[in-house]
């Protein structure tokens, strides 16, 4: 028997009860939620709020559940909601968003000290360490959609029509987002290209 | 036919360095991630305050009555103050009115006063009306009047 997760789609409604939705939602959510909070945590570099959008982004989830039609899969659909709340948040407390997000946010450099143990000697380390506060240090100059663009294809790993459809715009002006994302890492990166 | 590569093409052949500086981003956005997430987070519950602050229709709503309101209510003060003030003048009028009314019909002789009625109707006025100065003059001629 296939399950959700393993198709990444969703069953037909009229074969799952009702206690049939609330099991997969719980698996859904247990699996994408480290995902949700993982995309939030890095355009906002703000753990609590990160917290505070991926629980509002499951519950919003869980409210339509019975109206997602798995038309893209589930993870594109829940960052799709989170991207909107994400907006909605700028928007409707702007000031009182960008001053909590502001003072909490975690410093470039601090986020950059984050490394994978694949690095082994101290040199590869630094280098390491290096390439990423620099690569943070060009995200934050991005613009909002630019760097929502930027961390679903190089950090969710999406491909374009994914993202395409994540953020509600045509590939092409995705394209457009993620080339100008990447002139400006790689100007920061040393100016190569 | 096209020669200009996709982004997807330029992230596939990407520069070498650039494509290690995404790559130890990514690891280290993940690494970070499942640090953060696996930390215990204590999640605050919303106050209703703040639920109702996040309204924006509300918020305009609310905004839209005060400005309204803001307006309306003082001209409607002001306009219930002119009514006020108008009503209070035409009384005022109707009351002067009234006195002058009566005063002229306490002055006036009626018309079916006889002759002597009205002599003494008017000496009784010219008495009233004799000022404290000529107060002697009058007490002598009420004197000789009673002679």
């Amino acid at each position: 028997m296939t399950t959700i997760l393993e198709t990444m789609g969703k069953p037909p409604i009229a074969v799952t009860g009702a206690a049939d939705h609330a099991q997969e939602f719980a698996e859904v959510a247990s699996r994408y939620r480290p995902h949700i909070f993982r995309f939030l945590l890095s355009s906002m570099r703000d753990p609590d709020a990160a917290e505070t959008l991926t629980q509002d982004c499951l519950l919003k989830a869980h409210v339509n559940w019975a109206s997602f039609r798995g038309e893209s899969s589930v993870l594109t659909w829940l960052l799709r909601i989170a991207i909107n709340l994400q907006k909605d948040a700028w928007r409707s407390r702007r000031l009182q968003f960008w001053k909590t997000t502001h003072q909490n946010a975690v410093d470039s450099t601090e986020a950059a000290n984050w490394l994978a143990s694949g690095e082994s000697s101290p040199e590869q380390q630094t280098l390491a360490r290096d390439q990423v506060r620099l690569v943070w240090k060009a995200v934050k100059g991005l613009s909002e959609r630019q760097r929502t663009v930027f961390m679903l294809r190089h950090v969710e790993e999406m491909d374009l029509g994914e993202i395409a459809v994540a953020m509600n715009l045509s590939e092409g002006t995705v394209k457009s987002h993620l080339s100008r994302a990447m002139i400006q890492v790689r100007k920061e990166l040393g100016g190569k290209r | 036919m096209s020669f200009k590569k996709s982004p997807d093409e330029i992230h596939q052949t990407e520069d070498p360095q650039v494509e290690a500086a995404l790559r130890h981003f990514r690891a280290s956005v993940h690494s970070w991630g499942e640090d953060e997430f696996a930390r215990a987070r204590v999640i605050r519950p919303r106050s209703r305050a703040s639920r109702f602050l996040q309204m924006p229709m509300l918020n305009w709503g609310v905004a839209v009555a005060i400005a309204v309101s803001g307006v309306i209510v003082p001209m409607e003060v002001r306009h219930q103050h002119q009514v006020t003030a108008a009503q209070q003048a035409a009384t005022e009028q109707r009351q002067l009115a009234a006195q002058a009314a009566t005063q002229m019909a306490q002055i006036t002789p009626s018309a079916n006063m006889t002759d002597e009625e009205l002599l003494s109707h008017v000496d009784t006025d010219i008495a009233q009306a004799a000022p404290d100065a000529m107060e002697p003059l009058a007490s002598l001629m009420n004197e000789s009047t009673a002679r």
